[in-house]
């Protein structure tokens, strides 16, 4: 159903006065940008003093914890954000904490514990940011698309498929933007490796396998804790679904409020899978249980493997997440017959590799897509004598681009250069929507304990 | 296949005589030997195969005849069955270690269907050696006349393991026969089932059961509970394109279609590349995968997994077997539940760690070894970061002794710089949990082990034979780690976890 400005004005219980130039400044903003007008932006990083300039974005930051705040001081380095509103339950913490923090830095903001008081009472915002537990992610999102408000949201779109449609329908009725926080779409780091290196110059040639992992410590997977003075009171945590406080700090644990480690920390590496594919999964099977944390709900420990059909053909994508050991940490891994590369989230580490039989990449360097290794692999190996099928070890690239920013910064300037129509949304909703199916999956996978076919309709 | 001719034989030989000999002057054990044949403490045997930690042991005394040359009656007598490339590993690590003398080992036959082969490596011997082996095109007519053998090695493609180590066996010989055991799990049963009639040594060669560089890591994991709860086991083994088979050999000395086809190959390329055909092979993951996935169980305490979950796919070479294969495997132990995802790859020959690696994972600390290890490269033990950090001083000091005593003992290093080729081949320098932290404390493995990685498992069997040790790797183990590895391709067609009952493991 279309739910426009007016219907929501209907809904506005306390009379919040409607600023009657609101639409008209969000018209502007998409308009004068889609005309392509060379708008010279503002010069001023946050402390957004003065008075507001036409291509300011009015922001509130729904869901202030600690990826809240993770993308909120992302925003600060970015110009012409100005923070409106501040909203979580937390009231005594996070609220507190965000709001004192943004008006240092001259944001005039106003706090609420409820988002829709907040949609109620702001008529200046152009934009959101939701950053609360996955369970809330469809309520949320729906609301502030139809309150007229871009929405980036935080990964995983939703902790049910259902929830996820809803927010793809909201998305498409209101015809405003939504930005899934999938972060790396907008690295520049991934992209050059997905743009340059892999669709273009095919470094990798036949891509057959991938690996992926984020290994964390135990000491990294401890329950979060909460300063005893400053707790919600029980009706307010039980109002916004949560049993205790142990529960709203460990949401990512229970089931019905999160998806446990490999949708918090897979749901980022398996996006970029499909990306760099350029396809979505056809089946997959997967192992898991509560192997360690054993008051937990959702399993600590899984692993999980992928199969596509590309054009070049069949391609395995192998996935762990544990929570036990941080051996190797995080990355991707894209292994073809001509190459293999190595890539991170984590600044500094990527490498791309040259199988012995590729074609030499010294057209690559030439051009500045690969830059040569400063060290190079060690070339024979002493030590234990090779068999003729041994493979001999092969030749090192590094990636020539460097991403310096928080890494969730290109991905907010993309999603706020999308509302000046300076950009397309690189995790528009469809995406964010195919991403939550090859996820979701996983922990179905573990139940059946066997392969899960994907049909391509399953992500439409 | 049984030889009426040797089973006739058993009890009536000399040579078998001498063989009971050899075995039971060894379990009487003791200063025996010094009696019957000139014993000498042999200084250049100094191969630490054992894994005892502290102070270093007095050399060990002979217990058996020593190999002076004049009575050979001490020698072991080994026929060579299957004379390609593998057949070169093992025989350079007898020689290049000197194990001929040292052990006494004598190859009197050797066997191969490809007569180019069999020229060449009863050549070799001969030339090279002076081992004057028989050569023989057929294993049948070799165990028929050779009257005077104890042990045979096999090393021919994995569909006759089964008849030629049956054959052997009832021949009166010890087998040291190579993985995988067989391609069939039914013939691997009645590898064992024989050795166990026969009373006879059977050595399966899983090689890393034996390599002292893993023992000591077996130790670690074991006794001296460095990784704490083990969790995750990743392995892999990735192979690149152009590896992915042998060479085949000039045209001029192919064998013809016919004298192939006797022995139950249509062409050349089944006879080198038999790895790639089902009939012969059990496809990389057995050829690869079955020295690693071995070493999970063993590292674990012989724990066999409780199921088996794989994906694999034969659409690149469109073989018969499939090319690449992940497989995730589960297991039960003590300390609970600990999941192992293995890989073997011949589309992409880069690695991590190098091409092929096992990688062991516990709450307070990781262990990543390879077969392949170089002088810098040894193998790692990691501490989890977080220990360094800790409040829990109960928990930080408990750890930390543990590790300071391997340090003190010299099973790991200290605090160690990560040498470059580790930094530069590998993402190994960050491991951080949070960005900007320092994830590990390196510490290596400080044993070695001989570059000629069979030597120690092999020196098992031949000390073995001589009631000297233990064989590392039985039939019986052998064939667990076939089970286990074989079901893997069942996985695959069946598309659903395949669960494993105790009983799946025994003979």
């Amino acid at each position: 159903m279309e739910f426009t400005v007016a219907m929501r004005n209907q809904k506005t219980k306390k009379g919040a006065p409607l600023c009657g130039n609101r639409i008209d400044r969000r018209s502007f903003l998409r308009s004068t940008a889609a005309a392509g007008a060379g708008l010279v932006l503002s010069p001023m990083v946050s402390g957004q003093t003065g008075s507001k300039k036409a291509d300011d974005i009015n922001v509130a930051l729904l869901g202030a914890g600690a990826q809240g705040q993770v993308l909120m001081t992302a925003c600060l380095k970015i110009p012409g954000i100005r923070f409106k509103a501040v909203c979580d339950i937390w009231t005594a913490y996070n609220q507190r904490r965000v709001s004192r923090l943004l008006q240092r830095y001259g944001h005039k903001l106003n706090t609420y514990e409820d988002y829709q008081e907040m949609l109620d009472k702001e008529n200046d915002l152009d934009a959101v940011i939701i950053a609360t537990p996955d369970f809330w992610h469809a309520d949320h999102a729906v609301a502030c698309l139809k309150a007229g408000l871009h929405v980036y949201c935080e990964k995983e779109m939703s902790n049910t498929l259902e929830g996820a449609r809803r927010i793809v329908q909201a998305a498409k009725e209101t015809d405003k933007l939504l930005q899934i926080g999938h972060q790396r779409r907008s690295n520049p780091r991934y992209i050059h490796c997905y743009e340059k290196l892999i669709k273009e110059a095919k470094l990798l040639g036949k891509i057959t396998t991938i690996n992926g992992q984020w290994n964390r410590s135990k000491a990294a997977c401890q329950d979060l804790f909460w300063p005893k003075k400053a707790p919600i009171d029980q009706a307010t945590l039980e109002k916004y679904g949560f049993e205790s406080m142990e529960q709203f700090r460990n949401w990512r644990w229970y089931k019905g409020l999160g998806g446990g480690p490999i949708v918090d920390l897979g749901s980022h590496q398996i996006d970029i899978y499909s990306w760099f594919l350029g396809a979505n999964p056809k089946s997959i099977m997967a192992s898991g249980g509560i192997d360690y944390w054993k008051e937990h709900q959702w399993y600590d420990n899984v692993m999980a493997v992928y199969e596509y059909e590309t054009k070049q053909g069949t391609v395995r994508a192998f996935y762990q997440t544990i929570t036990t050991n941080s051996s190797q940490g995080y990355y991707e891994t894209f292994m073809g017959d001509e190459g293999t590369l190595v890539i991170s989230e984590a600044s500094g580490r990527g490498a791309v590799y040259r199988e012995p039989s590729a074609p030499e990449w010294d057209k690559w360097v030439k051009l500045k897509y690969l830059s040569e290794s400063a060290k190079k692999e060690e070339k024979s190996k002493s030590g234990a004598v090779l068999d003729v099928r041994e493979s001999v070890p092969v030749a090192k690239y590094d990636l020539p681009v460097r991403m310096d920013k928080p890494y969730h910064q290109p991905h907010l300037e993309n999603f706020f250069d999308a509302i000046r129509g300076k950009a397309e949304l690189n995790c528009p909703a469809e995406v964010g929507y195919e991403t939550a199916v090859t996820v979701l999956k996983v922990n179905e996978a573990v139940e059946a304990a066997r392969k899960l076919d994907f049909k391509p309709e399953d992500f439409a | 296949m049984e030889n009426k001719v040797r089973k006739d034989s058993i009890g009536e030989n000399k040579e078998v005589t001498r063989r009971k000999f050899m075995r039971d002057s060894a379990v009487v054990a003791a200063g025996l030997g010094s009696v019957i044949g000139g014993c000498k403490g042999k200084e250049e045997e100094k191969e630490p195969n054992t894994v005892e930690s502290g102070p270093p042991e007095t050399p060990q005394k002979e217990e058996y005849p020593g190999e002076t040359g004049r009575a050979k009656v001490d020698d072991i007598n080994v026929a060579l069955i299957g004379l390609g490339v593998q057949c070169e590993r093992l025989m350079e690590a007898i020689f290049k270690t000197k194990m001929d003398k040292t052990e006494g080992v004598r190859f009197k036959a050797v066997c191969d269907i490809f007569p180019y082969r069999l020229k060449r490596i009863s050549g070799q011997l001969k030339r090279g050696y002076k081992h004057d082996a028989n050569p023989y095109e057929n294993y049948e007519e070799m165990l028929a006349k050779e009257k005077d053998l104890q042990a045979a090695i096999i090393v021919t493609p994995d569909w006759l393991h089964a008849p030629m180590t049956i054959a052997c066996l009832k021949a009166g010989l010890h087998v040291y026969c190579e993985k995988e055991m067989s391609n069939n799990l039914e013939e691997a049963r009645k590898m064992v089932q024989t050795a166990q009639e026969t009373g006879k040594l059977l050595q399966i060669g899983h090689q890393r059961r034996s390599n002292p560089r893993y023992q000591v890591a077996e130790q670690l994991i074991r006794e001296h509970k460095l990784l704490g709860k083990m969790k995750n086991i990743n392995a892999q083994w990735n192979r690149s394109v152009d590896k992915h088979k042998v060479p085949l050999p000039k045209k001029k000395i192919w064998m013809d279609k016919a004298a192939l086809e006797q022995y139950g190959y249509s062409s050349m390329d089944e006879l080198k590349n038999w790895r790639w055909y089902k009939k012969f092979g059990g496809g990389p993951l057995g050829d690869l995968g079955s020295h690693q996935i071995d070493i999970f169980s063993w590292f674990l305490g012989d724990v066999k997994p409780t199921s088996v979950l794989a994906s694999g796919g034969n659409d690149y070479y469109k073989y018969e077997h499939n090319e690449n294969v992940m497989a995730i495997y589960d297991y039960q132990t003590e300390d609970g539940s600990v999941r192992a995802f293995y890989q073997v790859l011949n589309t992409t020959g880069w690695g991590t760690y190098g091409t092929y690696y096992e990688t062991f994972m516990g709450d307070i600390g990781s262990l990543l070894i390879s077969e392949y290890a170089t002088e810098k490269n040894n193998g790692w033990a990691f501490l989890e970061h977080y220990l360094e950090e800790t409040d829990d001083a109960v928990l930080k000091n408990a750890v930390l002794k543990r590790w300071n005593d391997c340090i003190r003992n010299k099973l790991i290093g200290g605090e160690y710089e990560i040498p470059e080729e580790v930094k530069d081949a590998s993402i190994l320098k960050i491991g951080a949990s949070m960005p900007g932290r320092k994830a590990f404390h390196y510490h290596p493995l400080l044993r070695k082990c001989t570059e000629y990685v069979h030597q120690p498992h092999l020196k098992n069997f031949f000390d073995a034979i001589r009631g000297k040790a233990e064989l590392n790797c039985p039939g019986e183990v052998g064939y667990e780690t076939a089970v286990a590895v074989l079901k893997a391709n069942e996985a695959i067609e069946g598309g659903k976890k395949l669960n494993f009952k105790p009983e799946d493991f025994k003979v």
